[in-house]
């Protein structure tokens, strides 16, 4: 019901107020499985003539793994409306469960045990902080995560006491014998994990789940009122969203080969808003485009090096005051402007620009 | 009992620095409705001032306390206009990220003027330490206990019986009929956010010979300090100076009797298991913040 009002541009009362906090995502047609080919097909191209580049290409798989994470993001905080501020930590779970399963027990073993032990603490956590609205949901998220950079740092597992949490040596992927060694050859497995994540994701757009989550984030008592709970939808997006995190954070350590507490910390966590909210908090290609739009900015900021934190926060706060919608937000916006002159006549009513 | 009494003078002396970032964040939430998580970054560039002041102008400590507090009460005017006026009409979450957006920008800051190696600050007492109970307890404690129920005491006298105070609970208890009473938003918005960052500026300037000066130092602090806050319901002083010493008597007594390593883990588990099952915090009576 939401998704047609949505499409012939009735504005729901609820709309207005959720398009506030950085509009609706677009409907999922069945052109969206052609919309995750034509991303991919665009990484791979530009990524394929890069692949003997070391340099380059690790930057390609930096990206892809931080697409991961805020396409995770985009789930928990935009859809769940859970200030997802344990992000970074999920990808350190992830991370370091894979790490240290993987010398015994092999690769998709470990990464498996990674991601159900990320998904089960995130559904915990969720449980837990299920009162918590906004910012008591977000200071629990916070004090999740810094309770997991803590047990990373001091924690004889983790190489706590002795190494600080640092590990080194991980394994690179291997699935089903085929060892993924070069950078060149990561560079196509992650590809391929972010092409799964992305069909994964495009179902659940198209699932009951995301129509009941936006119906919550609209006109909560509406929705309790019909028989949706609005806790456990936005529990099941935020357990899914972590779990995400978790693969990056998996996908993470075992292209780079080492881990270090540091890189989950809350401040990381932050990182991930920045690439969403950049990239279009609206949908979750938000997430893959902020993603490479920051992942690429500092080979442009290299110049102003010391610069990258005020840069970075002050970019976060220009994009929440100018640019609620972002990157795809402004493509969308221009896209209805040309389509709007051609058509000639009236607007159909379709604001995605709030 | 001697390492009882140290415990616990570490842990209060914590309390007492939380316990001013703490009544920062909730006059500022009183005040102008957004909670800000800026606070950590101001606490940081509290302590680096004094850092600055004391060794690169070669005041003596106490003045360069009071610089940087002076200082740091006209960064807060100079957030207000720059930061919170053009994100007033903007929902509570963006508000928030925005907010935390900034305090790194000051972590940025703060790399850039110096960098991201750890300093220490002095103290005006030095490391002279004074025997209570058999227990040596540094002097340095004492001072910023005394320091912060000063402030406490200042500050709820402020709040309760100056006219300036009675038009902030108005402001808290109902914006709108505040507001149409008349009362002056805008300059009790930017008197509470230099008040804030002065108290953020004073419990850095506190916390650096207790701990060593980092740029991200004020993280930890913020973090307790909103539960602390949580703990008191975002309301009673009361409420909020108990919660923020029970945190810091939680993360030394944790640190002391079961593992110094895990220290910290102690008051952010406390912090995570009362948010979820005493979210009106732990005094009732007043009611849960709307957030």
């Amino acid at each position: 019901m939401l998704a047609s009002d949505r499409r012939t541009g009735t504005a729901a009362p609820g709309r207005r107020r959720a398009a506030a906090v950085g509009g609706l995502p677009p409907v999922y047609g069945r052109r969206h499985y052609l919309t995750v080919a034509v991303v991919l097909a665009v990484i791979a191209l530009a990524g394929a003539g890069n692949t003997g580049n070391m340099y380059q290409i690790s930057v390609f798989n930096t990206a892809l793994t931080a697409s991961v994470a805020t396409v995770g993001l985009y789930f928990a905080y935009q859809l769940g409306g859970m200030f997802a501020f344990s992000q970074a930590a999920f990808m350190g779970i992830g991370a370091y469960t894979s790490a240290i399963l993987t010398p015994e027990h092999g690769f998709v073993f470990a990464a498996g045990v990674a991601l159900i032990v990320a998904a089960v603490l995130a559904y915990l956590l969720a449980f837990l902080l299920r009162d918590a609205k906004h910012m008591y949901f977000a200071i629990g998220a916070m004090a999740f995560a810094e309770i997991a950079v803590l047990v990373f740092r001091n924690w004889e597992v983790t190489a706590g006491p002795t190494g600080g949490g640092m590990l080194y040596g991980i394994a690179p992927p291997s699935v089903a014998g085929y060892e993924f060694a070069t950078s060149g050859q990561i560079f196509w497995f992650l590809l391929a994990v972010l092409g799964v994540v992305l069909l994964l994701s495009v179902l659940l757009e198209r699932s009951p789940l995301r129509r009941h989550a936006l119906a919550v984030k609209a006109i909560p008592q509406v929705t309790e009122s019909n028989g949706i709970d609005p806790r456990r939808s936005a529990m099941t997006l935020f357990t899914y969203g972590s779990t995400l995190g978790a693969l990056a954070g998996v996908l993470q350590a075992h292209s780079l080969g080492t881990i270090a507490p540091e890189a989950f910390e809350v401040g990381v966590a932050i990182n991930l808003y920045l690439m969403l909210l950049l990239g279009g908090v609206g949908s979750m290609w938000g997430g893959v485009a902020g993603a490479f739009f920051l992942t690429w900015l500092p080979e442009f900021l290299r110049p102003v090096k010391e610069y990258e934190t005020v840069v970075y926060s002050l970019l976060l706060l220009a994009t929440i005051v100018l640019f609620p919608n972002g990157i795809v937000g402004g493509v969308a916006w221009l896209a209805e402007k040309v389509r709007h002159r051609r058509r000639g006549g009236r607007s159909s009513g379709v604001t995605t620009h709030a | 009992m001697s390492n009882f009494v140290a415990l616990l003078f570490s842990g209060l002396t914590l309390g007492a620095i939380y316990t001013l970032v703490s009544l920062g964040i909730v006059i500022l939430y009183k005040a102008t409705g957004i909670v800000n998580a800026a606070q950590f970054g101001l606490v940081g560039l509290g302590a680096y001032l004094a850092f600055w002041a004391s060794t690169d102008l070669g005041l003596p400590l106490v003045a360069a306390y009071l610089l940087s507090i002076a200082v740091m009460a006209l960064v807060g005017v100079g957030l207000e206009r720059l930061a919170y006026a053009p994100l007033r009409s903007r929902p509570v979450d963006s508000v928030f990220l925005s907010t935390l957006a900034g305090g790194f920008a000051f972590v940025g800051l703060i790399v850039l003027w110096y960098d991201a190696e750890p300093r220490s600050l002095a103290s005006p007492f030095g490391l002279e330490t004074v025997e209570i109970l058999g227990a040596p307890v540094p002097k340095h404690s004492l001072f910023v206990i005394v320091v912060c129920a000063i402030a406490v005491a200042a500050l709820s006298w402020a709040f309760n019986r100056t006219r300036m105070g009675r038009q902030v609970r108005a402001l808290a208890f109902d914006r709108d009929a505040a507001r149409l009473q008349g009362i002056p938003v805008n300059r009790l918005s930017i008197i509470t956010f230099a008040l804030a960052s002065a108290m953020a500026g004073l419990a850095g300037t506190l916390l650096g010979p207790v701990a060593a000066l980092t740029p991200e130092m004020g993280l930890s602090p913020m973090l307790f300090a909103f539960g602390a806050a949580i703990i008191g319901g975002f309301g009673r002083f009361g409420g909020v100076v108990a919660g923020a010493v029970l945190l810091g008597l939680v993360e030394q007594f944790g640190g002391g009797y079961i593992s110094t390593n895990w220290r910290e883990v102690f008051p952010f588990a406390a912090m995570l298991l009362i948010i979820a099952f005493r979210p009106e915090g732990l005094f009732g009576g007043e009611a849960r913040a709307r957030l």
